[in-house]
Parts: C-alpha cells; structure tokens; sequence
C-alpha cells in the first residue's frame, strides 16, 4: 500500500500506544531496574529506549485529530489519576518512614502508574461514557 | 440528574445518512456521533448547534433533557 494512502492513526490507537504501551514500558524498566543482576538492568534500559519510540510515533505518525469529545475523556482521565498517584505518593512516603525501603526505587512505578491509569481510564470513557 | 435523550439516530436514519458521514460534516469522529446517540456524551453548544444545521432544524428538536426519576409509585 503507497504510504499516502495509510489510514492515519486512530485517537484511541494514539492513546493507547501514548499511555498504555509506554506505561507498561516503564513498569517492566522498574522491575528490571530491582535486580542486581546487570544484564536484566540492561534489559530494563531496553525496555525505555521502546517507550521514547512509543511516544515519538504518537508525536510524528500520521493521527486522526482530537476532536471534544476525546478531549474531554483524557482530561478527565488524567485528572482523576493524577489524584490517585499523589494520594499513592502519600501512602509509600508514610510507608517508607516506617520500614526499611528506599523510595527512590519505587519512581520509576509512579512514572508506569501515571501512564497506564489515564490510558485505561481514557478506553473506560469512550467505551462507557464519562 | 437529567439524561440527555436524542433524537439524532432518527434523524440520520430518515435521511439515510452513515454516523462516519455525520461526523465528517460536524468534524468529529464517529465515535463521537456513536456516543452522542447512545445518550453517553453530552455535546458542547457548537456541536449540537453545528448538527442541528445539518438536520434543518433546532437544537431543542434533537436534544432534550429528561429527569431520571422513578415516577411509580
């Protein structure tokens, strides 16, 4: 098929592969990123350089634009998230007050956490309404 | 909380129109006609504006608001 005549890239597709996919890159760089073993922390950094791609297709590819309805479903997924993640934040800074755990190994697992929850909350949104 | 009912699947119906066709002429996505019919998004003042246009008619005509109380007693 002549690469002018691609479908562009959906909104949903978009936000999945924008939030989704690069969160659960993130998620899997931050439990490679535990191990002390090298070769599985190199895989980790693996795992970033795939959610930089993720966000550089979504940025370049050629997309379907936003129209209000689909900007209103992320700001309102991203909204609610971003309460979720500071209350989290919260609940592991009190945590780790208490018991032997570094918290700055647990970045990397809000990084996921703050791309996976507005992807899903976004799909949740345009299935069922907001 | 009122529901918003629509009459716009009718409407496209009657002029045979396709949701992908609608959604072009008002420039959203389909998605957003889908969820406009189904009762699941609310429309800004432009777009319902902007369909109503489309129909030839007004937007009190395709959109209303209905309470959702049980009225049985």
């Amino acid at each position: 098929m002549n690469k002018s005549n691609k479908e562009p890239m959906s909104v949903t597709k978009r936000y999945t592969i924008r939030y989704i996919i690069n969160g659960i890159s993130w998620l899997l760089y931050s439990i490679m990123n535990l191990m002390t073993y090298k070769p599985l922390r190199v895989i980790g950094a693996v795992f970033l350089v795939l959610a930089s791609i993720c966000t550089f297709i979504t940025i370049f590819a050629k997309q379907e634009p936003d129209d209000e309805m689909s900007y209103e479903h992320i700001w309102a997924a991203k909204s609610i998230s971003l309460e979720i993640i500071l209350c989290s934040l919260m609940l592991v800074g009190i945590i780790s007050m208490f018991l032997p755990f570094q918290f700055s190994n647990a970045y990397g697992f809000f990084v996921a956490a703050s791309q996976i929850l507005p992807g899903l909350l976004f799909l949740k949104y345009e299935k069922e309404g907001c | 909380m009122p529901i918003l009912k629509t009459r716009l699947h009718e409407l496209r119906k009657e002029r045979n129109m396709q949701q992908a066709e609608l959604a072009k002429l008002v420039g959203v996505r389909r998605e957003t006609i889908g969820n406009l019919e189904n009762g699941r998004y609310n429309p800004s003042l432009k777009l319902a504006m902007d369909i109503a246009k489309i129909f030839n008619t007004t937007v009190e005509d395709i959109f209303t608001f209905e309470d959702d109380y049980d009225e049985t007693p």
